[in-house]
C-alpha cells in the first residue's frame, strides 16, 4: 500500500521528465494518459483507506490518511480534465511540452502537499507550489507584463512561505517532532496543559491566508491572467484554495488556539465582502473571475474561522470545479453576446410579438413573507434534519445568515422572471430551494463526519472559535457593518439616478480601492532603499569599521573579528571585501570562507556579531535588487549568504562551503554568458528560454539552488536564533528578499523576446551535462546534508 | 473657449485619427484592411506608414518565407527572376556571379550581420576592420538632431523620452486608458456599470477623477475636451503644426479601443452610442490630461518641449550615451559599463563610439566572409572598394527583400491559378439541381464536390443574395442587420412562430437567470457554489472528454427548436390595422381578465372591441362593461389605466402603425431584388427543377472568434435568414410575374427555391422549408439530400487532412473528428476558415469547373453576355470584390505580424466589455486574426499575398468599367490587389502591372522557366 502511495507522486514526475524526450505530440498524450492511471490508481485508495503514516526513510515521511487522499483524487481529477484539455487547447504554443511537464511537476508537488507528514517536506512542496506556478504564469514569456505578473504571484507565494516556516521551528522547538501525526498526538494527548503553541497555529493560519489571496494580498491572483486560460483553471480550483487543506492538516493543534481563527474570520468576512463588490465592477471576464475567486476564498477563509473546517475543504472542491469550468469556458462570453446583446428589446416589435404586459402587483406582506421567512424557515429546516446539534453554536449564525440571504435572492429572481404564474413559481422555487439547501447540508455534513469522524474533537474547536467569547460580539458587529455595507452598494448600484455615495464608492472601487497603487508605492521604496545602499562606497565602510570598536566588543578579539569580517563579511566591511573579490576573481569565493570560518572558530563569538551578520544578509539582499550584470553578482552573493556562518554556532565548514557554491556558481554562469554574447547585462540579453533552451535551463536549476538551499541555510541558521526575534525576522526578510531579487533578476535574461540581432547559441551536450550535473549533485547533497542534520 | 478654436481643434484631431482603421464589436466580425484609411497610397508607401504609426512588419521575414517555399507556395525560379530584375543595373564591377550570391543569401535563413558584442572573430580581419569601422561610427549630433526631428512623427514626448531613460511611462499610460476606456465601453460584462455614462465620456470621466482624490488638477475647471486639448497642448509647448502628427501617434497606441471609438461615434443607431455618446475628442483629451499628469511626476520639469528640446541639445553627448543604452540601439563590448558614465559622458564616450563601430565591423565581415564562402570566395579574395560596394548593395537589397519575395510568391499563384482555368469555351447543359452558394472560398471546396456527384450546377453570389435585411429574429426585439457593413438596408424582416402563436414569458432560461442574480451578488455567490458548484462537474468532463456526445445531449435538454415563418411582404393599411387591433385585443384580454377579475368565458370578442374602441376614442364608459358589473368610477380609473399604462391609445396605436408600415417588401421591390440577383450571376434561363439557395454559418463552441467563420455577407452573422428571404420571393407567383415581364426572365411553375444552410465547420446542410415542395418532388429531395451528404464526406476529407495532418485514419473517424471540431470547447482551430484565400474569380463556372482550388479562392458567378452596359460588372467591382479584398488584406496583414495586426493566440485571450477580446490581464482591444487562424505552429500557413482578381470579360468592357469605378482602380493603381484579365472573345489574358494592361503570355506563365 505504501508503495501505491507514493506511485501517487512518483508517477506524475516522472511523466514530467520523461515526456521531455519523446515527439510533441505523443508527449501530451502520455502526460495525460499517466494522469489518468494515477488518477484510476487513487480511487480505490481513497476507498480503502485512511493508512498508517510511514516513512521511508529521512524526511520523507508521508500520511495518507483521509483528508490526503481524498485531495489527491481530487487534485488528479482536476488535473486530467486540465490535461486533456490542453492537449488542443495549447496545440499551437511554442513550449508545448514544457507546459506539460511543468503541469505533471505542479501535480505531483500538490499531491506531495497533501500526502507528506514530514513538516520539512510540507513546506518545501508548500514553497515549490509557488516556484512552479511562476514557470507556468510566464508560460507566454513574450510579453513584459506576463514577466512582471509572475514576479508579483512569485512574491507573494513566497512572503507565505514566512510564516509556515517559522511555525514549523516554533513546533519542532516546543514538541520536538518534525512529524505532522506525532505534533497532532502530542497535542490530544496532553490538551491545553503543557503545550502552548498557539504562536504556531496563528502562523499557519496566516501563512494560508497570504496564499489563499485575501485582501490585500489578493493582486496576484486577479493579475495571473497572463497565464495560458487551462493555468488559470488549474490555479483556481487547485492551488489558491490550498490554504484550506494546510489549516485542516494541522486541524488538531487549534484546541489550543487563543487569536488565529478570529484573524481567519475577520479577514476572510473582508474579502469575501470586498472580493464581491470588485468583481462587480470589473469589465472583462477573466479579472472578473479572479475576483469572484478572492471573493470565494474569502468565505472559505471565513469558514475557517468559525470553526467549520470540513466545510471549508467542502467549499474548495466545488469552488474549484465551478471555477475552472468556468475559466475553461470564458470564451463564451462572446457567443453570449451575439445571443443577446444585452440592449432594451425595442418597445415596438415587443408590442407586436408578445401584446402588453400585465403587470402584475404583490403584496409588500407576500414578498416580506417570501424573502424572510419561507428562505430562513427552510434553511433552518434543512439543517436541523440533517444535524440535530445545529443551534448549539453560534458559529451557525454566520452560516445562517448567508443562506438566509441567497435562499432569498432566488426567491426574488425567481418572482421577476415569473411573474405572470405566481403561485405556480412559488411552488417551484420553494421547492427547488429546498432540494438545493438539503443538498448542500447533507454534502456539508457528509464531508465532516468523513474527514472528522471524532464529534468531540469538532465541538472542541466549534467552542474555540466561537464560544463564550467577548470577541464573538465584536466580531458580529463588525459583521452587520459590512452587510450595511454590501446592502447599500447593492441598492445604489441598481438604481438610475446617481446619488453622489454611488459615485464615488465606484471611483474607488474602480481603482481596486487603491492596492495596485499601495504596491507600487512599496515596490518604488524598495527600489529606492536598495539604490541608496548600492550606492554606498569605501567612505561609508571605512567610518563604519571603526564602528565596531564602540560595540563593546572585548578588546582583544577585535582584531580576529575585524580580520574575520572581511573574510566572512560583515557590513560595512563587506564593501571591501566585494571591490577585493571582484579583483580578484573566483579562486576567492573558495579560499576567502575557509580561511574566515577558521578565524571564527578561533573566538567565541559575541552576540552583537550575529546581529549585525543578520543585517549584512538583509542589506545584502536588498542590494541585489538594482544590480545590473551578472557578472557583479558573485561578490555581491558572497556577501550576502556567507555571513550567515556567524549564525552558526557548530563553524560548520561544509556548511561554509555550500554557501560559497552559490557566488561560484553564478560567476561560472556570467563567464559562459560572456564568452557567448559578449556581455553578461542583464538589461541587454532576454529570451533565452527559447532561444538557448539549455542554458536557460541551467540557469534554472542555478536559481533553484541559490534560492532552495538558502532556506535550509538559514533555516538551521534560524532555529539556532529563534530565540531571538530580531535575528530570526532578519533573517527571513534577507531570505525572502534575496530569493525574489534573484528570480526577478535573472527572470530578465530568461523571458522576454528573443533579440533578433543578437546570434544566441545555446550549451552544447557535454556542458550542459558537466555544468548540470554538478549543480544537480550540489543541490542534492545541499538537501540531505542540512536535512540530516536536523 | 470660442466655437471656432473649438471647430479647429476638433478637425485636427479628427484628421489625426483618420488612419485608425474601425473596430467592430466582434459579435459581428467583420474583415477589413488593417490600412483601410490609406489605401489612397501606394501599397509600398502605405506599409511604411503602418510600420511608422503601429510597429507593424510589413512582410514576412525570410525564415517564413523559407518555410513556405518549402512548402511550395514560392517557386525557386520566380524568385530567382526577380532577384535578377532587382540587380539590373547594379551589378557592374563585380568580379564574382552577384546573381547567384544574393540567390544563395535569401535561401539560408539565419545569414545577416548580427550586433554580438564578441571580438573573438576579430584578429582573423585585422587590416580590414581598421578600414570599415569608420563606417559605423556614430555621431552623437547626429543621433540627437534625429530625436529631436521625430517628435511628432514617430515620437511623442512621452515616448522619446522614455527611450533616452529607459522607463516606460507610455505603457501607464496606455494602461490607464484601457481601464477607463472599458468601463465606459463595457456593454454589460460588468454588474455595475460606470456612472453618469450618458454625459458622454469626458464628464462621465472627470467626475470619478475628481471624487478619487488624484491630483489632475487642470480637470477641476476645464469642463470641454477641446478645451482640456488645448490647454496640455499649451503647456507641453508644442507647436501647432506638429499637434495632427502628435495627436496621430496618442491615438495609434491603442488603435483597438480608438477603432472601437470611431465606429461607434459613426454609428448613430447603435444602442449604445445612443445611450453613452463617446467619441475620439474625448477619448484624445483624457489621454493627453493622464500622460500630462504621468509626464509631470516621471520627469519634472523636463515634461515640456522646449525645456526637452533644450535638454537634448545641452547633453547630446549624455542623451546619445542613455539613448545608446537603453533604445537596444547599441553595441560593444563596454555598452554594459555606460550607465557609470551617465555624468560624466567624455570620458567614454570616443571609446564606446570606437568600440561598438568595431565590435559591428567584425560582426559584418565575418556575415561578408560567411555570406561569400557560399560562392567559394572570402573577404580577401575582394579589395576594398568591392567590399564597400557589396554591402551597399546588400543594404539595398535587404530593403527590398520582403517585396520580392511577395512578388514571388504571387507570379508562382498567379501562374498556376491562370494555368489551372479552362479557356474552351462549353456552351452549358441542362443541370437537374442548380444551386447558389456565397463566393466565399470554402464554398469552392463544396460545390466542386457535389458536382462531382451529380447533375449539378452551381453558382457564386454574395452570401446574401442581393436582399439587405434588417432582420428581427423571434424572441429578439431588435433589429440586426444582415448584410455587407458597406451597406444600410431600408427592409425590416421579422420571424414569427409558424403556428402564430404570440410569444410567452420564457421559463427556458430562468435558472440561467438565477444563477446569474446569485453569481453577480455581494452576499450570495458563496452558497450558491457550495450548492451547486459540484453540478458545473457535468460541463467539466462531460465538455472535456465527450465533447460531441455530452453537447447533443444538452443542446437537446436546453435548446427548443421552433418551426418559423417570416414576415416579407409589405401589409396594406387594412392589414396593418388588423393586424394592430388583434395584437391589442389578446392584450386586453390579459389585462381585462386581471385588472378587472372577469372570468375568462365573461370575456367575449365583442366587449374587447367595445373597450378598444373607448380607449381609443378617448372615452371612459363602456356599456357592455357596466353589463358586466363593473361600475362607472372603476371604468374611469381602469381606462385611465389602459391609457397611461397600457397605452391603449390613438397616438400609439399610429405609431405601432407607421413602424409597422414599413416591414416587408413591396412585389415591385422583391422582384427587382431578386432579378438583379439571377442577372448578376447569369441565372436567366434554363431552371432546373430545384434551385438550392444556400447560405453558409458555422458552429463553435467557446469561440470568441466565431462570427468571423460566418457569412461576411451576411454582416458576419448566418446566412440562411437571407437565403429563406431570397427564395420566399423568387416562389411568390406574383414576383415571378413581374420578373418575366420587366426582366424577362422567365421562371418555370414547377421551378422552387429552396434555402439551405451550409455549415461550413462540418459541411452538413440543413434544407429549409421544404413544405412548399409538391409531394412529387419527395423523392428528388431525397436524392438531393443524399448527394449532399456524399458531398460533405468528400469535402471533410479534404479539409481533414488540412486541419489534422493526419490520413491514416478511416472516413468513420474523420468525420467525428471534424464534427467535433463544432462541439470541443477545447479546440481553437474549428476550421482554417478563410485561411489560405488567395484569388477571386469573376465569371462563369466553366472556367474553374476542372480545376481544384481547394477551397482558396472566391467564386463570384458572372456572365459578360448578359451585362452589355456593365452595371452588372459595376456592381460586383464595387460590392463583392471589395469584400474580398477586405478579407484578404485582413489575412495578409494578421499573417505578416500578428501581434500588431493581428491578435495574438487565443490561448491568451480575455473578453473584455463583451465587444471583443485584450490579451491576459489588460492590452488594447485586439483587432484583426488570432494566431491560430492564420499560422500552424508559429509559421504561416495563409500565404500573405495581395489578391489575385481574374475577370472573365471583352477586353474594352472590362477596362472601361474598372476605369468607372473610382475605388477598384485607385486599388489596382496603388497595387493593393493583383488584376487578371480573360477576354473569352479573343482567348487572351491580360495582367495589369505598373500601370498598364499587359498580354500575359509572357509576362507571366513562361517566364524564368
Amino acid at each position: 500500500m505504501e508503495f501505491a502511495i507514493l506511485l501517487l507522486i512518483i508517477l506524475p514526475l516522472l511523466s514530467g521528465v520523461i515526456i521531455n524526450f519523446v515527439e510533441k505530440y505523443k508527449a501530451s498524450i502520455y502526460s495525460t494518459f499517466i494522469t489518468f492511471v494515477t488518477l484510476l490508481l487513487s480511487l480505490p485508495l481513497l476507498f480503502i483507506g485512511p493508512f498508517d503514516t510511514f516513512s521511508i526513510g529521512g524526511i520523507f515521511e508521508f500520511r495518507p490518511d483521509r483528508l490526503g487522499l481524498l485531495l489527491s483524487s481530487y487534485i488528479l481529477l482536476v488535473s486530467f480534465v486540465i490535461h486533456k484539455y490542453s492537449i488542443n487547447y495549447m496545440r499551437e504554443e511554442e513550449g508545448y511540452v514544457r507546459f506539460f511537464s511543468l503541469l505533471d511537476f505542479m501535480t505531483a508537488n500538490l499531491l506531495l502537499l497533501v500526502l507528506s507528514d514530514n513538516m520539512i517536506l510540507l513546506f518545501t512542496s508548500w514553497h515549490l507550489m509557488g516556484i512552479i506556478l511562476y514557470f507556468l504564469l510566464n508560460h507566454n514569456y513574450k510579453r513584459k507584463e506576463a514577466v512582471e505578473y509572475s514576479n508579483l504571484s512569485l512574491t507573494t507565494h513566497r512572503l507565505a512561505d514566512v510564516p509556515l516556516l517559522i511555525a514549523i521551528l516554533i513546533i519542532y522547538k516546543k514538541l520536538n517532532t518534525l512529524r505532522v501525526s506525532e505534533a497532532i498526538d502530542l497535542i490530544l494527548s496532553d490538551v491545553g496543559t503543557e503545550f502552548n503553541i498557539s504562536l504556531a497555529t496563528f502562523l499557519i493560519v496566516l501563512s494560508a491566508i497570504l496564499k489563499s489571496a485575501q485582501m490585500p494580498f489578493h493582486l496576484w491572483l486577479v493579475y495571473s491572467m497572463e497565464g495560458p486560460t487551462p493555468v488559470s483553471a488549474f490555479m483556481h480550483a487547485g492551488i489558491v484554495n490550498a490554504g484550506a487543506f494546510l489549516v485542516n492538516r494541522f486541524a488538531p493543534l487549534y484546541v489550543n488556539d487563543v487569536f488565529s481563527l478570529h484573524l481567519a474570520f475577520i479577514v476572510g468576512s473582508l474579502t469575501a465582502i470586498l472580493g464581491s463588490a470588485l468583481m462587480l465592477v470589473q469589465n472583462d471576464v477573466k479579472k472578473a473571475l479572479g475576483y469572484s475567486t478572492v471573493g470565494q476564498m474569502g468565505y472559505m477563509i471565513m469558514e475557517l474561522g468559525i470553526g467549520a473546517f470540513a466545510l471549508a475543504v467542502y467549499h474548495m472542491m466545488a469552488h474549484g470545479i465551478f471555477k475552472a469550468t468556468l475559466f475553461l469556458y470564458s470564451g463564451n462570453v462572446i457567443h453570449g453576446a451575439r445571443k443577446d446583446p444585452n440592449i432594451p428589446k425595442d418597445e415596438f416589435y415587443k408590442a407586436i410579438t408578445r401584446g402588453r404586459e400585465v403587470s402584475y402587483r404583490v403584496p409588500w406582506f407576500f414578498y416580506g413573507i417570501l424573502t424572510v421567512l419561507v428562505p430562513l424557515f427552510i434553511f433552518i429546516l434543512t439543517h436541523i434534519l440533517v444535524e440535530e446539534e445545529f443551534f448549539e453554536y453560534k458559529t451557525y449564525l454566520i452560516l445562517l445568515f448567508f443562506g438566509w440571504i441567497t435562499g432569498a435572492q432566488v426567491l426574488i429572481s425567481t418572482f421577476r422572471v415569473g411573474r405572470e404564474k405566481p403561485v405556480l413559481t412559488g411552488l417551484i422555487s420553494i421547492l427547488s430551494l429546498t432540494v438545493f439547501l438539503l443538498g448542500y447540508v447533507v454534502m456539508g455534513h457528509g464531508l465532516k463526519v468523513f474527514l472528522y469522524p471524532d464529534a468531540e474533537f469538532m465541538e472542541i474547536i466549534y467552542l474555540k472559535s466561537f464560544g463564550e467569547n467577548p470577541l464573538f460580539y465584536l466580531e458580529m458587529a463588525f459583521m452587520a457593518l459590512l452587510i450595511l455595507f454590501g446592502w447599500l452598494f447593492m441598492y445604489y448600484s441598481s438604481k438610475k439616478k446617481y446619488l453622489p455615495l454611488h459615485v464615488s464608492l465606484y471611483a474607488h472601487l474602480s481603482n481596486e480601492l487603491y492596492i495596485p497603487h499601495l504596491y507600487r508605492y512599496i515596490k518604488n521604496t524598495i527600489l529606492k532603499i536598495s539604490n541608496r545602499l548600492l550606492k554606498l562606497s569605501f567612505a561609508p565602510a571605512v567610518a563604519g569599521s571603526f564602528g565596531f570598536f564602540i560595540l563593546g566588543i572585548d578588546l582583544l578579539y577585535i582584531p580576529i573579528i575585524l580580520l574575520a569580517s572581511l573574510f566572512v563579511p560583515i557590513f560595512p566591511l563587506s564593501l571591501f571585501t566585494i571591490a577585493f573579490i571582484k579583483r580578484m576573481g573566483m579562486f576567492m569565493l573558495i579560499v576567502l570562507p575557509i580561511i574566515g570560518i577558521l578565524l571564527i572558530g578561533m573566538i567565541e563569538v559575541p552576540a552583537v556579531m550575529k546581529i549585525l551578520a543578520s543585517i549584512t544578509f538583509l542589506i545584502h539582499s536588498l542590494r541585489l535588487f538594482l544590480l545590473r550584470s551578472i557578472i557583479s553578482f558573485p561578490a555581491e552573493l558572497y556577501s550576502t549568504f556567507i555571513p550567515i556562518v556567524w549564525l552558526l554556532d557548530k563553524k560548520d565548514l561544509v556548511l561554509g562551503l555550500f554557501l560559497a557554491m552559490i557566488p561560484m556558481v553564478f560567476f561560472v554562469t556570467s563567464k559562459l554568458l560572456e564568452r557567448r554574447f559578449g556581455t553578461s547585462d542583464l538589461n541587454l540579453l532576454s529570451g533565452m528560454i527559447v532561444a538557448t533552451p539549455k542554458l536557460a535551463l541551467m540557469i534554472v536549476f542555478i536559481l533553484l539552488f541559490s534560492v532552495l538551499t538558502p532556506p535550509f541555510a538559514s533555516f538551521s541558521a534560524l532555529y539556532m536564533s529563534m530565540d531571538e526575534t530580531f535575528l530570526s525576522f532578519m533573517l527571513l526578510l534577507g531570505w525572502f528578499i534575496s530569493g525574489i531579487a534573484l528570480f526577478t533578476k535573472l527572470g530578465k535574461i530568461l523571458f522576454g523576446s528573443k533579440r533578433d540581432d543578437i546570434e544566441y547559441k545555446d550549451l552544447s551536450h557535454a556542458e550542459m551535462i558537466s555544468l548540470g550535473g554538478f549543480i544537480a549533485v550540489m543541490l542534492l547533497s545541499g538537501v540531505f546534508y542540512l536535512t540530516g542534520g536536523m | 473657449m470660442d466655437l471656432g478654436r473649438k471647430l479647429r481643434i476638433r478637425s485636427i484631431v479628427n484628421l489625426a485619427a483618420e488612419v485608425i482603421p474601425f473596430f467592430w464589436p466582434m459579435r459581428n466580425f467583420v474583415h477589413h484592411n488593417p490600412l483601410h484609411e490609406i489605401e489612397g497610397l501606394p501599397f509600398k508607401e502605405a506599409i511604411e506608414v503602418g510600420k511608422r504609426i503601429f510597429g507593424g512588419r510589413p512582410f514576412l521575414s525570410r525564415r517564413e518565407w523559407l518555410h513556405l517555399m518549402n512548402k511550395g507556395h514560392v517557386r525557386r525560379e520566380k524568385l530567382r527572376q526577380r532577384i535578377r530584375e532587382f540587380l539590373e543595373g547594379k551589378i557592374n564591377g563585380f568580379t564574382f556571379d552577384v546573381e547567384e550570391l544574393f540567390y544563395r543569401l535569401v535561401l539560408n535563413e539565419d545569414m545577416k550581420p548580427y550586433r554580438n558584442s564578441y571580438l573573438r572573430f576579430g584578429r582573423k580581419y585585422d587590416g580590414l576592420i581598421d578600414i570599415f569601422k569608420e563606417k559605423f561610427k556614430d555621431d552623437p549630433e547626429k543621433v540627437c538632431a534625429d530625436l529631436l526631428s521625430s517628435v511628432g512623427k514617430g515620437n511623442t514626448l512621452c515616448t522619446l523620452l522614455d527611450l533616452i531613460f529607459g522607463k516606460d511611462v507610455a505603457s501607464s499610460v496606455d494602461e490607464l486608458m484601457i481601464k477607463i476606456s472599458m468601463d465606459f465601453l463595457d456593454e454589460g460584462q460588468s454588474a455595475v456599470s460606470m456612472p453618469q455614462r450618458e454625459d458622454g465620456f469626458y464628464k462621465a470621466w472627470r467626475n470619478l477623477v475628481l471624487r478619487s482624490g488624484k491630483s489632475y488638477s487642470i480637470v477641476k475647471d476645464v469642463e470641454e475636451p477641446e478645451e482640456a486639448i488645448d490647454r496640455i497642448m499649451g503647456s507641453l509647448g508644442m507647436p501647432e503644426d506638429l499637434w495632427e502628427g502628435y495627436f496621430t501617434l496618442e491615438l495609434s497606441r491603442l488603435k483597438g479601443i480608438v477603432g472601437y471609438i470611431r465606429w461607434r461615434s459613426q454609428n448613430k443607431d447603435l444602442f449604445w452610442q445612443r445611450e453613452y455618446p463617446m467619441d475620439v475628442v474625448e477619448y484624445l483629451a483624457v489621454r493627453l490630461i493622464i500622460s500630462k499628469m504621468l509626464l509631470d511626476k516621471e520627469y519634472g520639469s523636463l515634461a515640456n518641449y522646449p525645456e526637452t528640446v533644450k535638454f537634448i541639445e545641452n547633453n547630446k553627448e549624455e542623451v546619445y550615451l542613455r539613448y545608446e543604452y537603453n533604445s537596444g540601439n547599441g553595441a560593444g563590448p563596454i555598452l554594459d559599463r555606460l550607465p557609470d558614465y551617465f555624468n560624466r559622458p567624455e570620458y567614454i564616450l570616443d571609446e564606446y563610439i570606437e568600440s561598438k563601430a568595431e565590435a559591428i565591423a567584425v560582426n559584418y565581415l565575418r556575415f561578408l566572409d560567411e555570406w561569400l564562402s557560399l560562392i567559394g570566395k572570402g573577404v580577401d579574395d575582394l579589395d576594398t572598394e568591392e567590399i564597400h560596394k557589396l554591402i551597399e548593395l546588400y543594404e539595398e537589397f535587404i530593403k527590398e527583400e520582403g517585396y520580392l519575395w511577395l512578388l514571388s510568391a504571387e507570379d508562382t499563384f498567379m501562374e498556376g491559378l491562370i494555368n489551372s482555368i479552362d479557356t474552351s469555351y462549353k456552351e452549358e447543359e441542362n443541370a437537374e439541381v442548380q444551386a447558389l452558394f456565397c463566393i466565399d472560398v470554402r464554398s469552392e471546396r463544396f460545390r466542386r464536390n457535389l458536382e462531382k456527384v451529380g447533375n449539378y450546377k452551381t453558382f457564386g453570389i454574395a452570401g446574401f443574395f442581393g436582399v439587405p435585411i434588417a432582420f428581427v429574429e423571434l424572441r429578439k426585439g431588435h433589429e440586426e442587420y444582415l448584410c455587407p457593413v458597406l451597406i444600410k438596408p431600408r427592409n425590416v424582416v421579422i420571424e414569427i412562430d409558424k403556428e402564430r402563436k404570440m410569444e410567452e414569458g420564457d421559463y427556458k432560461h430562468l435558472f440561467k437567470e438565477i444563477l446569474h442574480d446569485l453569481k453577480e451578488n455581494v452576499f450570495t455567490p458563496y452558497i450558491t457554489v457550495e450548492a451547486i458548484g459540484f453540478l458545473f462537474g457535468f460541463d467539466f468532463i462531460g465538455k472535456t472528454f465527450f465533447p460531441l456526445e455530452y453537447s447533443r445531449i444538452r443542446e437537446r435538454i436546453t435548446e427548443s427548436y421552433k418551426p418559423t415563418d417570416i414576415l416579407i411582404d409589405k401589409l396594406s393599411r387594412e392589414e396593418v390595422e388588423e393586424v394592430i387591433n388583434h395584437v391589442y385585443k389578446i392584450s386586453l384580454k390579459k389585462i381585462v381578465k386581471y385588472e378587472l377579475s372577469l372570468k375568462e368565458e365573461d370575456i367575449s370578442e365583442d366587449l374587447l372591441e367595445e373597450i378598444l374602441n373607448v380607449s381609443l376614442e378617448g372615452g371612459s364608459y363602456s356599456d357592455r362593461l357596466k353589463a358586466h358589473g363593473v361600475h362607472e368610477a372603476r371604468q374611469e380609473e381602469f381606462f385611465k389605466k389602459l391609457r397611461d399604462e397600457y397605452r391603449v391609445e390613438r397616438g400609439y396605436r399610429e405609431l405601432l402603425i407607421e413602424r409597422l408600415k414599413n416591414i416587408g417588401f413591396s412585389v415591385e421591390e422583391q422582384a427587382t431584388l431578386v432579378g438583379g440577383a439571377l442577372q448578376s450571376i447569369g441565372l436567366t434561363r434554363n431552371f432546373a427543377k430545384l434551385v438550392l439557395v444556400l447560405g453558409h454559418g458555422s458552429k463553435s463552441d467557446n469561440n470568441p472568434y466565431e462570427s468571423a467563420l460566418d457569412c461576411g455577407a451576411c454582416g458576419g452573422a448566418s446566412g440562411i435568414h437571407n437565403a429563406r428571404v431570397f427564395c420566399k420571393m423568387a416562389n411568390n407567383p406574383k414576383v415571378r410575374a413581374l420578373l418575366r415581364e420587366r426582366f424577362g426572365i422567365d421562371i418555370p411553375e414547377d421551378t422552387f427555391f429552396l434555402p439551405g444552410l451550409h455549415n461550413t465547420t462540418t459541411d452538413d446542410v440543413y434544407i429549409y422549408d421544404t413544405e412548399i415542395l409538391p409531394i412529387k418532388y419527395s423523392f428528388l429531395l431525397e436524392r438531393v439530400r443524399e448527394d449532399l451528404f456524399k458531398a460533405k464526406l468528400l469535402t471533410s476529407e479534404e479539409r481533414y487532412i488540412e486541419l489534422f495532418d493526419d490520413k491514416e485514419k478511416s472516413d468513420y473517424m474523420r468525420i467525428k473528428e471534424i464534427e467535433k471540431n463544432a462541439y470541443d470547447w477545447s479546440q481553437v482551430r474549428p476550421e482554417w476558415g478563410l485561411s489560405g484565400n488567395f484569388a477571386m474569380v469573376i465569371g462563369r463556372r466553366a472556367l474553374t469547373e476542372k480545376a481544384n482550388l481547394r477551397g482558396k479562392v472566391f467564386l463570384h458567378s458572372y456572365d459578360y453576355r448578359l451585362d452589355k452596359k456593365g452595371f452588372i460588372l459595376e456592381n460586383i467591382l464595387s460590392g463583392p470584390l471589395i469584400v474580398a479584398h477586405w478579407i484578404n488584406m485582413e489575412h495578409y496583414f494578421s499573417t505578416v505580424d500578428n501581434e500588431v495586426y493581428g491578435s495574438g493566440s487565443k490561448v491568451y485571450h480575455n473578453v473584455v466589455g463583451r465587444i471583443g477580446v485584450m490579451t491576459g490581464n489588460f492590452s488594447d482591444l485586439r483587432t484583426g486574426l488570432p494566431s491560430q487562424t492564420v499560422l500552424k505552429e508559429g509559421l504561416p500557413f495563409h500565404v500573405p499575398i495581395r489578391l489575385i482578381v481574374v475577370l472573365e470579360a471583352p477586353f474594352e468592357l472590362a477596362t472601361s468599367v474598372i476605369n468607372r469605378v473610382y475605388k477598384v482602380r485607385e486599388l489596382l493603381e496603388n497595387g493593393w490587389m493583383n488584376f487578371i484579365l480573360f477576354d473569352p472573345e479573343s482567348g487572351e489574358f491580360y495582367i495589369f502591372r505598373e500601370g498598364n494592361w499587359h498580354k500575359t503570355v509572357e509576362e507571366v506563365v513562361h517566364e524564368g522557366a
